[in-house]
């Protein structure tokens, strides 16, 4: 990733980020696509009416269905999706906390029963590195343990 | 946003932002390592700051964070239900200790006035469910506030959503007609609001980029307020 500042007005800045699939000019806002799509468009449309360079993908999502090594296999998330830009990936520990039940974690990681069929994960800080890579995505986030700001995050239906 | 923040013990935080470090050591040298193996070669990585509003807890996070070998860093653990000026005094104290040679993301923020304050405090990147989501719920974004389609004074409106805006779905389609689908609970209301209220979100980005690139932000900022006053 290359990045550079272009200008700086007080503490506001302008800066460049280059991925290895768009460049990035700063401030920027990255729409949501949970599923691997930005709910209610898809590809085609992003690409025409909006125009983002970056997006961002749930790794939770992704990775409980339809599982990351599915994503990898069609091409990782540029591939499966067709969104070409950049994609930039949670570590899926925040849908941990607030969407799934049973959420207990321990020095390791994060142990969590699934909210679509209650199967049991855990995610620990390499596992999801590891499920990141299968989806490829540019830019991805480490595991943080959420507890420090939220107690209770299990309202939040993201 | 349902998020509900319910104040942690101290004691807590503290073994929380401990924990936090610890993963993002074995994180980066996971990732390090993988990298020399030919794995993620062109993958980026970036660790998450956390601490609450607590200005000991945050300073403590950054510091050991940036002191990483990460690409960028992410301000985690804001907009989960604290006051706005909290919000935004936690990441003006929180960015002092962020690199400036790398990138700043805020994540999980926020409305179009909370994208100004960060911005104007250092923040270069943030995502939220809010454009879309508040979309589907016929809530609508413009240059001079939010507009909730559904009502009845639209029934009629011959006007784009908002006057000022550029996207296809304002050039196309009357306040009427959108209201009109929004109650028909019509496929097409969805991917319509979607489209106007991600390009008002985009737009604003790029503007607040080129009145950073002509040092005018402050002039910017005050206008942006302006303008949400004439409602």
């Amino acid at each position: 990733m290359e990045f550079q500042i272009d200008k700086k007005d007080g503490k506001a800045r302008a800066c460049t980020i280059k991925t290895q699939h768009s460049t990035i000019k700063t401030p920027v806002f990255m729409p949501v696509g949970t599923v691997g799509s930005v709910k209610a468009l898809d590809a085609l449309d992003l690409a025409t009416f909006i125009q983002p360079e970056i997006i961002l993908a749930n790794t939770y999502h992704m990775y409980i269905r339809p599982g990351d090594d599915v994503v990898a296999k069609m091409g990782k998330l540029h591939g499966f999706t067709r969104y070409p830009k950049s994609f930039l990936t949670d570590s899926g520990g925040f849908q941990a906390f607030s969407l799934s039940k049973n959420v207990k974690i321990d020095e390791g990681g994060i142990t969590f029963a699934s909210h679509v069929d209650g199967s049991k994960h855990y995610f620990t800080p390499k596992k999801v590195i590891d499920i990141q890579h299968n989806l490829g995505s540019d830019i991805m986030m480490i595991l943080d343990d959420l507890s420090s700001s939220t107690c209770n995050a299990r309202t939040h239906s993201l | 946003m349902t998020l509900v923040a319910l104040p942690a013990t101290q004691e807590r935080i503290a073994s929380s932002i401990d924990r936090t470090t610890r993963w993002a050591e074995e994180s980066i040298d996971y990732f390090r390592e993988k990298q020399k193996e030919g794995v993620g070669v062109d993958q980026n990585i970036f660790a998450i700051i956390q601490g609450g509003t607590d200005n000991v807890f945050r300073k403590k996070s950054a510091t050991e964070l940036c002191a990483m070998d990460y690409d960028g860093f992410a301000i985690g653990g804001l907009s989960v239900g604290e006051a706005n000026q909290d919000m935004y005094d936690t990441v003006e104290w929180t960015t002092q200790f962020m690199p400036e040679e790398k990138p700043r993301y805020l994540m999980g923020v926020g409305t179009p006035e909370d994208l100004v304050e960060n911005v104007s405090r250092g923040i270069d990147m943030f995502d939220c469910v809010m454009p879309t989501r508040n979309a589907r719920n016929g809530t609508l974004f413009t240059s001079f506030g939010k507009v909730n389609i559904k009502k009845l004074e639209f029934k009629t409106d011959e006007g784009p959503i908002d006057p000022e805006c550029e996207c296809i779905v304002c050039q196309t389609y009357s306040r009427s007609y959108l209201r009109h689908l929004f109650r028909a609970k019509e496929i097409t209301y969805f991917r319509l609001g979607t489209i106007h209220n991600l390009y008002y979100y985009l737009h604003l980005m790029k503007q607040m980029r080129e009145a950073i690139l002509e040092g005018r932000f402050e002039n910017f900022k005050s206008e942006f307020y302006a303008k949400r006053k004439l409602r």
